[in-house]
């Protein structure tokens, strides 16, 4: 009855919170603060517009997860679109087109809410190891490759953004993708073997 | 029974992911929002509006020239620290080749400004003199109205930027127009294949 009462209360502060960060990304002057440099653009505002969409996938999870069982075994069609939907938004085209044009930007940032942080949100826990071992590789790959691309381009690859900028979000990924493997990996080497979901925070 | 139903959802969703990706970008071609403007133009010219312009050739002129000529066209700023003087120094290379192979000077080279407020027509022939250029080939203009630069940077698909602490950043190109319409935009750093693209165009109107 209580850890029923703590669920509830759980994935209605994961509704707010989501709900919360979807509004100030969309609504307020956030979201064009965050788009001046490239590096708020797609280390910020992105993840971002992720989380709000997982924490609104946590909140309504247990009312879909049955149903989403059918079609998302193993979290792996969930997780496919998160990745689709990501890499499609890395594309420097509809980046610069999501800041030149309203209606890709609203595409923008509906797409990464609802299909690729809330699927995310409804996947992650059903992923098994290796599931989720490929997705951490992917990307970790995608950040090491678009680091590299961005930081040696010598052309403006967005109209939107100086070259400077550029390079500053290449080097940012490079940092970014080495810390994780640092986090993600070296646990695979030292100490005991790594449980299921053992990433997952447990509060039981 | 939801083993199948996750399999069918997994390739509807690579579909759809595969799918999307190539057609943003245009099956592989278009990535940057400059290389699909491009790819636009060349496979649909750009007819351009009669807009007036004020020429340092004189008087009023437009981009629309409806007599067999053809024109190079840059957008430039006179107070520009760097991308313009590359610029303005390819503009005097091209000024020499189109020299050795259009003597009656039928390509002209236009460079227009985008800083309506501060460049004068003064301004503007002074860019022209520090780069030598050739008053029977190469000129500079300014719009006459602000709005109809804007909606030329518009359809262009220029963006200019702010580069503080001062002066502006923007893709910069040339762009080739063909009595009437811009036919295609060129780096700014290879004219090799700008030229080529000249020599044809010349050849079809001494044709004609």
């Amino acid at each position: 009855m209580a850890s029923k009462s703590i669920r509830r209360f759980l994935s209605h502060s994961s509704l707010l919170v989501g709900i919360a960060i979807a509004c100030l990304i969309c609504l307020t002057p956030v979201g064009q603060i965050l788009e001046r440099t490239l590096v708020g653009h797609v280390l910020i505002e992105i993840p971002l517009l992720v989380v709000a969409g997982w924490a609104l996938g946590a909140a309504i999870k247990p009312y879909l997860h049955r149903a989403l069982g059918y079609f998302n075994g193993g979290g792996i069609s969930g997780l496919l679109l998160v990745t689709f939907t990501i890499a499609f938004w890395m594309i420097p085209r509809w980046l610069d087109a999501s800041l030149q044009d309203p209606v890709v930007g609203i595409a923008k940032y509906t797409s990464l809410i609802f299909i690729a942080g809330m699927p995310l949100g409804l996947s992650w826990q059903r992923a098994g190891f290796i599931t989720r071992g490929v997705v951490k590789l992917e990307f970790l790959a995608m950040l090491f490759r678009l680091g590299w691309l961005y930081l040696i381009s010598p052309e403006r690859l967005c109209n939107s953004y100086l070259i400077s900028d550029q390079s500053a979000l290449g080097q940012t990924m490079l940092l970014i993708g080495g810390l994780l493997c640092v986090v993600w990996l070296v646990p695979l080497f030292v100490g005991a073997q790594p449980e299921e979901g053992s990433s997952a925070p447990s509060t039981s | 029974m939801s083993k199948w139903l996750t399999a069918l959802a997994i390739s509807g969703i690579l579909t759809a992911g595969i799918l999307s990706i190539w057609v943003g970008t245009e099956g592989g071609l278009a990535w940057t929002a400059e290389s699909a403007r491009r790819l636009e133009i060349r496979r649909q010219p750009l007819l351009l509006d009669n807009y007036p312009l004020q020429s340092t050739k004189g008087g009023e002129s437009t981009l629309v020239n409806n007599s067999k000529s053809l024109q190079i066209v840059d957008f430039i700023y006179t107070s520009c620290p760097d991308v313009c003087l590359a610029m303005g120094a390819e503009f005097r290379d091209l000024q020499t080749v189109l020299s050795e192979f259009d003597p009656a000077n039928r390509v002209q080279l236009v460079s227009l400004t985008f800083d309506q407020e501060n460049d004068s027509i003064e301004q503007l022939q002074g860019y022209l003199e520090a780069f030598g250029a050739i008053g029977a080939r190469w000129s500079a203009a300014k719009f006459s109205k602000s709005e109809d630069l804007h909606s030329v940077l518009d359809e262009l698909g220029v963006v200019v930027i702010p580069n503080e602490p001062h002066g502006f950043v923007h893709n910069a190109a040339f762009y080739l127009v063909v009595s009437d319409s811009v036919v295609g935009i060129f780096n700014i750093d290879d004219t090799s294949q700008l030229i080529e693209e000249v020599k044809w165009h010349l050849s079809q109107l001494g044709a004609s």
